[in-house]
């Protein structure tokens, strides 16, 4: 049976599609995706296809579906509109995290083949430390409301901008230079060796996160109510909270912190196709990896052959909107 | 074909919130736990419904102790509504409505549905927001959702329970008196109910079975006519209370004098 | 063989994540410079001496110098190039300095076929001649605007030893106040290079990198000059801000207002004209009324 939600969310799949065969023929260099399918590209054209263009497309890709998929679970997990992984500092927890594993990495002399992984999951570790203590926070409280949240989430903001100070202070030079990167964020530095791990993990936890669409929805009830009919509200809440900070943290430590993405995707996704979490994560997944394939479109063409901070580009559309939202709860 | 409690006590910190209770409720009966504020009614039902794990005794739906069974069977055996908390999304009607079906069978779901739906009355606001409805339309289709999640249904294993706390709190009477209407047609299903109420004429006028709670322990349990005493609820409440056969009505009110 | 594999192995290894490109010597094999895309703004001040302007194709933000390498296609900031813009561009070769990237990009450039060469990058007179002579070599350069160029370079190199002598100033180089924390220049840094050339002592030279200094320590190294780059200075609020922000006021160089701006590229580039500023500063060290 195709329910509305269900054409809709096959409606949201054309537009990723589209956006993903836009990205890849559009750019600096033009690419005719088919003629490079069909060998018929100059070596010049094969080799940005393959080691610049599809590489940084996927991991745009990857991480827009992320941060969208995650914005929904947390939303949905906090029960709260604006809980948007960089609002709220999850964003921010992980880009500590990395920084501390390249300032620190130096210092306890890991093997070389290690580093590379290393930094990622140093960046999930400090999304997964900002995000349980938010909501141990949250429990210790009751509820957090809508604006409570949002202040806790500067100060946890604050605290990764003082622990980033901190870092940036121990670095020297070279490590300085790639710190600056973080607090951007950009997908240019996209390569295979890195992109393939990052994606693995991040379908992964989409699975994971998807899967939990029903007991999402049965939680909007309120959590004694979820248990009453029959979720397992401890396993959801770990399962959301781990899954979201590898999420984020994963893209975070390959492309920097990319704000608002989380927060607008899902409230878009709400206003096409309803709020049931069942439909919401899917439809949040598709759109934010469409949205962010785009943003970085746009980011590396405006200003040939420069190119912007994708980050630049997602709040300069995402803020705008944010106000929107606020206005509009305030309304209500 | 009850819920059996064997001794049971619940403690929090230093305090005994519910103290060596022993007693049964029945399927197919309304039944009341009444008492006054702290008396730990609340506390109970929790007990009852797996919420809160006892300190000590035990709790069994139809002989099976509640620790027992898992969370999906505990789900299948008794359904809860509590005090309606804030919705954030805008979930429609029918959505807050299908949340009610926990059984794996998706085919039966429709005609069930469509039954609880005639039942509370609430097919006009089915495709509204459930945050555009007044605190009494929410209230009965919380109600709703959790008769949906505890309707008999053939072929009938075992009669399910409904537990409701103060679910008329927030409700003026015509709605107060609406939704205790339902309550009865659903004891008529064969399904327990079991409420925490503080109104004793609402009480007197709807139970098969009163609970007199009182500083965590069950006072006294049976009809209303064995349990409203004028003597023993003035103990109970610390203030003097007079019950009365009202002829009219048929039925005990109490008064404070 | 082996080894000649095992270096390549562990090459690849550690360049393969979160590195900036390292600076290495200037390289000796033949590239094709017909056409240059620049990323270090005194890369683009030498090519533009030797008159050999016409082979770059585009340059970075910080090739200011002269007017009109500005006009130039601009492949963004030095430190956050684009690899399929500079591929876009059709260059022959990459040119950049020391802090080109990041070190992902320049190896996906590497990939595609495309040479870069970074620079290496000394702080001394010594090390911007030998910036220029790789940049002649890799540029093919005329001979007679090498020689013209070097011998403008010899003339100020001559003045610098002249207006040396004497004690030397204690300096501070800050490169701006932002957040109302003046961020000064140590060790291993540009700025402790020019304040060498320039015969002063560089009063940040107990730490190394450019880093945030604290009021206390301000007032503790108490520096007779301060310079800064202009741009530092206005985004500061002008000199007078300057001044009369507390880490300033309360050193030598707050109380006699001895503030002296200059052109943020030309004093720390590391170019030619770095010569220039150099010698300009060692003049305006000089102690005041004096005639020589």
């Amino acid at each position: 049976m195709l329910t509305a939600q269900v054409s809709k969310l096959w409606v949201l799949l054309a537009l990723t599609v589209i956006s993903l065969f836009l990205a890849f023929s559009v750019g600096a260099i033009p690419l005719p995706v088919w003629e490079i399918l069909r060998q018929q590209a100059t070596d010049l054209q094969h080799t940005v296809f393959f080691e610049i263009r599809a590489p940084r497309v996927l991991l745009a890709a990857g991480v827009g579906a992320m941060l969208g998929l995650s914005g929904a679970c947390l939303q949905g997990l906090f029960r709260n509109p604006l809980a948007d992984p960089t609002l709220i500092g999850v964003s921010a927890g992980a880009a500590l995290g990395a920084i501390a594993m390249i300032v620190l990495g130096d210092l306890i002399d890991l093997p070389a083949g290690w580093a590379a992984y290393a930094v990622p999951l140093a960046a999930v570790a400090g999304a997964l430390l900002v995000t349980s203590f938010l909501y141990g926070f949250a429990a210790w409280f009751g509820q957090f409301s809508i604006v409570t949240l949002l202040l806790v989430g500067i100060a946890v903001n604050a605290l990764s901008t003082v622990g980033i100070g901190a870092f940036e202070y121990l670095s020297d030079d070279r490590q300085l230079r790639n710190l600056v990167f973080w607090m951007m964020g950009s997908f240019g530095r996209a390569g295979w060796d890195t992109v393939i791990p990052a994606l693995l993990v991040m379908s992964a936890a989409g699975i994971l996160l998807i899967r939990q669409g029903r007991q999402l929805d049965l939680l909007q009830l309120g959590e004694a109510e979820a248990a009453h009919l029959g979720i397992n509200v401890g396993r959801l809440k770990r399962v959301v909270i781990l899954m979201s900070a590898v999420a984020v943290g994963a893209g975070v430590a390959l492309s920097g912190i990319i704000g608002f993405v989380g927060l607008i995707v899902p409230h878009l996704v709400r206003l096409m196709i309803g709020p049931l979490h069942r439909y919401l994560l899917a439809g949040s997944l598709l759109l934010g990896a469409g949205l962010m394939v785009l943003a970085d479109l746009l980011a590396r063409t405006v200003i040939v052959p420069a190119e912007l901070p994708v980050s630049l580009v997602t709040s300069a559309l995402g803020a705008p909107f944010f106000l929107w939202l606020i206005a509009r709860m305030r309304r209500r | 074909m009850s819920i059996c409690l064997h001794d049971v006590s619940f403690a929090y910190r230093q305090d005994t919130l519910v103290n060596d209770v022993s007693t049964e409720f029945a399927a197919g009966q309304v039944s009341i736990i009444v008492g006054p504020n702290g008396a730990g009614k609340t506390t109970l039902l929790k007990l009852i419904s797996g919420e809160l794990k006892c300190g000590a005794g035990n709790i069994s739906y139809h002989g099976r102790k509640l620790t027992d069974m898992s969370l999906l069977e505990q789900a299948l055996a008794r359904a809860v509504m509590t005090q309606a908390s804030h919705i954030v999304f805008d979930f429609l009607v029918k959505d807050i409505l299908a949340m009610g079906w926990v059984r794996p069978n998706q085919g039966m779901m429709k005609t069930q549905m469509q039954a609880v739906i005639e039942q509370c009355h609430i097919a006009d606001y089915l495709h509204r927001p459930f945050n555009s409805l007044s605190g009494g339309e929410q209230q009965r289709v919380q109600f709703a959702r959790a008769l949906l999640q505890v309707c008999p249904m053939a072929p009938l294993t075992q009669p399910a329970f409904l537990l409701l706390d103060e679910p008329t709190s927030s409700l003026d009477v015509a709605h107060e008196l609406m939704l205790l209407e339902l309550v009865q047609d659903a004891a008529a299903q064969g399904i327990g109910v079991i409420i925490v109420m503080h109104d004793l004429n609402l009480a007197s006028r709807y139970a098969d079975n009163i609970y007199l709670l009182c500083k965590g322990a069950l006072i006294a349990s049976g009809s209303p006519g064995e349990v409203l005493e004028g003597p023993r609820l003035s103990g109970v409440y610390g203030t003097p209370l007079t019950v009365e056969h009202h002829g009219g009505l048929n039925r005990l009110m109490v008064y404070a004098q | 063989m082996n080894n000649y594999l095992a270096v390549c192995v562990l090459v690849l290894l550690t360049a393969r994540t979160f590195a900036a490109p390292e600076a290495g010597s200037c390289p000796t094999r033949d590239l094709d410079a017909s056409r240059v895309a620049v990323a270090g703004g005194s890369i683009t001040e030498i090519i533009y001496a030797l008159g050999a302007q016409d082979k770059i194709v585009a340059v970075d933000r910080t090739s200011n110098f002269p007017q009109a390498a500005t006009r130039l296609p601009s492949i963004g900031y030095v430190r956050a190039v684009s690899a399929e813009g500079l591929l876009a561009l059709n260059p022959t070769l990459v040119l950049g300095e020391h802090d080109m990237g990041p070190g992902e990009v320049v190896e996906q450039v590497r990939k595609a076929g495309l040479p870069v060469v970074v620079l290496p990058e000394v702080h001394t007179v010594q090390g911007i001649y030998e910036k220029v002579a790789c940049i002649a070599q890799i540029m093919d350069a005329q001979a007679n605007a090498v020689a013209k160029l070097r011998d403008a370079m010899d003339g100020m190199v001559h003045q610098l030893q002249v207006d040396k002598g004497g004690e030397r100033p204690r300096v501070g180089i800050l490169l701006s106040l932002a957040d109302g924390v003046p961020t000064g220049g140590g060790r291993d840094t540009s700025a402790h290079g020019v304040l060498t050339m320039a015969g002063a002592n560089n009063v940040f030279a107990g730490f190394s990198g450019w880093k945030p200094i604290s009021l206390e320590s301000m007032a503790e190294s108490d520096p007779e000059f301060i310079v800064m780059p202009v741009r530092g200075i206005e985004a500061a609020g002008g000199r007078e801000a300057v001044l009369a922000h507390p880490s300033v006021r309360l050193t030598k160089a707050g109380k006699n207002a001895r503030i002296i701006a200059v052109d943020g590229m030309t004093l720390l580039g590391f170019g030619p004209r770095t010569l220039v500023a150099a010698r300009d500063l060692a003049q305006q060290f000089k102690p005041q009324g004096d005639p020589g």
